[in-house]
């Protein structure tokens, strides 16, 4: 069930919304929404993931905006840009603290970063996903190695250094789900490590379209990594810049997503009503998250399933999975050659 | 192979591809096309897509010998020569159309099927293979994809006498920029949009399943996006309950028939987004039984943007045609209508070709009916040459 608190604190998200962007104003006029007259969060006005891509949607001052982030986006496609000032950054910042308290027990850890090396990042206020993410999740690390070299093969020379020193310690393996497929799975030869990494914790995610190519499994995926290192610890995580903050974790006692007190979600079938259990349709978040810009309501172009699964978190949360990104439409009509 | 796949532009050696021409409509190409015609219509897999029936219904003899009647008004007209034919992307059927016109005129035709159409039509392509040859038409006629856009099409425009491009803008833009004989003569449909103008009384009401049919026709049957389809619906002297009953009877009429798929749903979600976010003149009507978005006009700005997709419909109650003109522009292609008498017509007639504004008026249910007149062009004209 979700609180009558949490449905209050997003349409108050959604007024300011309405009040400070005018093309989000002109969005929910355009449709006469009441918001007075909402009762449940099935009927809060939702936005198309994509207006992020065609227009700047924020509602700060300016001079407030404190970071631009950036889809990653596919090659030849638009990129969103999400508008952040310091408030929601470290807004943020906390809910991912709380999301991963229980993977990491509160505490910092060695961490190694299958991601490029990030340079002079605190001079730039423009970001891209990439960036973004291990910006926000390396403040659960207190060592930092990237083993990737510029020529994108591995330095053994500072993994050894690195796993040398902390032999003991659990260590954090980080990278996007695509990333720890090509360097940890597939190019890191385990013969050049002195010590074995059975010891670890791997949070991984940013989407799984290169490897359904490759016709990669989440549990293949799992499998080939313990067979290889014997690590168990593997979180995939799911998130978006136009929802930062809300990202959710595989649940360990069920391997499912689950909603958490930040963001709930709804399934929409073809006409966009809002389906039950085990039924296929996109996935809608719905966050008191975002405030610097109308984030609140968004229909993403992922498809998502409630699951029926039960464990301690499932009766309150609700638990889901995701199941790959919206076919691209084949059209008929007078447009151009295809 | 029918749809040959070229690789390279010298893979047309066009000096040896037969580039011939032959009398308009003569009795060759007829008993070719009375034969298509017949095979179509006795194919049950065929007449299943519903396109390639209207097509082959469409080539039959009798209508044949009709447009010989109507555009054939002489015995010393010629084809012009060899015509290249660039379909739109997604009226999958099109490329048929093209290539009958091409044929009936007596031309030799090189016809570009989209690369994702190819599946689509192969079994009637092949069809029309088989009859060709039977008359060595195949040697003058050729089914071509490629995926090298430029160096191709740049190269075949440089030797054809006619090129035909379906569209959109873009495409368009694109073939302009090639060089061609300086003899070559271009038909060229860019982007554009319909509307429609229906008056329903109360004796309507019995009719209204076959009305909302014709509609459904025009619409979602194409899913919205053909430039004839409507998009914006006026609804003359109509009352609220009898709008109300045709959008009622259409709604069940999709869920039936209409299969909206996630790619198009989203697709259609997100230009509704842009629509709602940018024009401050129109309002989104609530109805969450409805499985079409439905959205009212209260002014006449930004009208050359309203066009429909996927079931997004516009609509504007008027009660007189007096002033229609303030509604019309040079983007609007066809006007359908239903339930409008001689006078009505003569009045719009009269505002339409006042304001240069409105290719083609045709009945409801008829707007996907292709003619040898499209967008005000005379495409038997334009393929043609007169020598007496």
């Amino acid at each position: 069930m979700v609180s009558d608190k949490f449905l209050q604190n997003c349409l108050k998200l959604i007024s300011f919304n309405k009040q400070k962007c005018k093309d989000y104003r002109n969005y929910l006029n355009s449709q006469k929404i009441d918001l007075k007259k909402i009762k449940k969060i099935e009927d809060l006005p939702f936005l198309h993931i994509n207006q992020f891509k065609k227009k700047k949607l924020f509602s700060i001052p300016k001079n407030e905006i404190f970071k631009i982030i950036q889809s990653s986006g596919t090659t030849g496609s638009k990129t969103s840009k999400i508008y952040i000032d310091k408030k929601s950054a470290s807004k943020q910042q906390k809910i991912l603290n709380t999301s991963m308290q229980p993977i990491t027990q509160g505490k910092r850890k060695p961490m190694i970063i299958f991601e490029p090396r990030l340079s002079n990042h605190l001079n730039e206020n423009s970001f891209n996903a990439s960036k973004a993410a291990v910006i926000g999740f390396s403040v659960f690390g207190k060592d930092y190695l990237y083993p990737r070299k510029f020529d994108n093969q591995l330095n053994y020379n500072k993994l050894n250094l690195f796993l040398k020193k902390y032999q003991n310690l659990e260590i954090i393996i980080f990278g996007f789900t695509a990333n720890i497929y090509e360097y940890l799975i597939k190019k890191l030869d385990k013969k050049k490590l002195d010590y074995d990494l059975s010891n670890s914790i791997i949070i991984h995610g940013g989407g799984w379209k290169k490897l359904s190519y490759l016709n990669i499994s989440k549990k293949k995926f799992e499998k080939l990594i313990y067979d290889k290192y014997k690590i168990k610890k593997i979180f995939n995580y799911y998130g978006m810049v136009e929802q930062i903050g809300s990202v959710f974790f595989q649940c360990e006692e069920c391997g499912y997503f689950h909603e958490n007190d930040n963001t709930k979600i709804i399934v929409r079938d073809e006409n966009l009503n809002s389906v039950g259990k085990n039924k296929k349709g996109f996935l809608q978040l719905v966050s008191i998250v975002p405030e610097s810009y109308p984030g609140n309501s968004l229909l993403t172009e992922d498809y998502a399933r409630i699951v029926d699964v039960k464990c301690s978190k499932s009766k309150k949360f609700k638990p889901f999975e995701i199941l790959g990104r919206v076919e691209k439409a084949e059209i008929r009509g007078c447009s151009d050659v295809g | 192979m029918l749809v040959k796949n070229l690789l390279s532009k010298n893979e047309i050696n066009y000096k040896n591809f037969e580039n011939t021409r032959f009398t308009p409509f003569n009795e060759k190409i007829l008993k070719t096309f009375e034969k298509i015609s017949k095979r179509i219509l006795s194919d049950k897999k065929l007449i299943e897509k519903k396109d390639i029936f209207t097509f082959g219904f469409w080539c039959r003899r009798k209508n044949l010998e009709i447009l010989k009647k109507r555009f054939c008004k002489s015995d010393k007209i010629f084809g012009v020569g060899l015509v290249f034919h660039v379909p739109p992307a997604n009226i999958p059927v099109l490329p048929l159309y093209s290539l009958a016109f091409g044929t009936l005129t007596g031309n030799s035709n090189l016809i570009r099927i989209p690369k994702k159409n190819i599946n689509y039509l192969n079994q009637v392509i092949s069809l029309i293979y088989e009859e060709f040859k039977l008359h060595n038409f195949h040697k003058n006629n050729l089914f071509i994809s490629y995926d090298r856009e430029n160096i191709i099409s740049e190269s075949i425009s440089s030797y054809s006498d006619v090129r035909m491009i379906w569209g959109g803008d873009n495409t368009i833009r694109s073939f302009k920029r090639f060089k061609t004989k300086t003899s070559c003569k271009d038909l060229m449909f860019g982007d554009k949009y319909s509307l429609a103008i229906l008056h329903l009384k109360n004796k309507d009401k019995k009719k209204i399943n076959e009305i909302t049919k014709n509609f459904y026709n025009d619409t979602f049957i194409v899913d919205q996006n053909a430039c004839s389809s409507p998009s914006i619906i006026f609804w003359y002297k109509t009352n609220e309950n009898k709008v109300s009953l045709f959008w009622d009877q259409l709604n069940k009429l999709v869920k039936s028939k209409y299969r909206l798929s996630f790619g198009l749903s989203s697709k259609r979600f997100e230009y509704l987004n842009d629509l709602l976010m940018n024009y401050n003149n129109i309002s989104l009507r609530e109805d969450k039984k409805k499985i079409f978005f439905r959205i009212k006009i209260n002014s006449n700005d930004n009208l050359k943007n309203f066009k429909g997709f996927a079931g997004i419909f516009f609509e504007k109650k008027i009660n007189s045609l007096k002033d229609f003109n303030k509604f019309l522009n040079k983007k609007m292609q066809t006007l359908s209508f239903y339930g409008l008498n001689q006078n009505d017509l003569i009045k719009i007639n009269k505002e339409v070709s006042k304001n240069k504004s409105v290719d083609r008026i045709v009945e409801l249910g008829r707007t996907l009916e292709i003619d040898f007149i499209w967008d005000g062009k005379n495409i038997f004209k334009s393929l043609t040459k007169n020598y007496g």
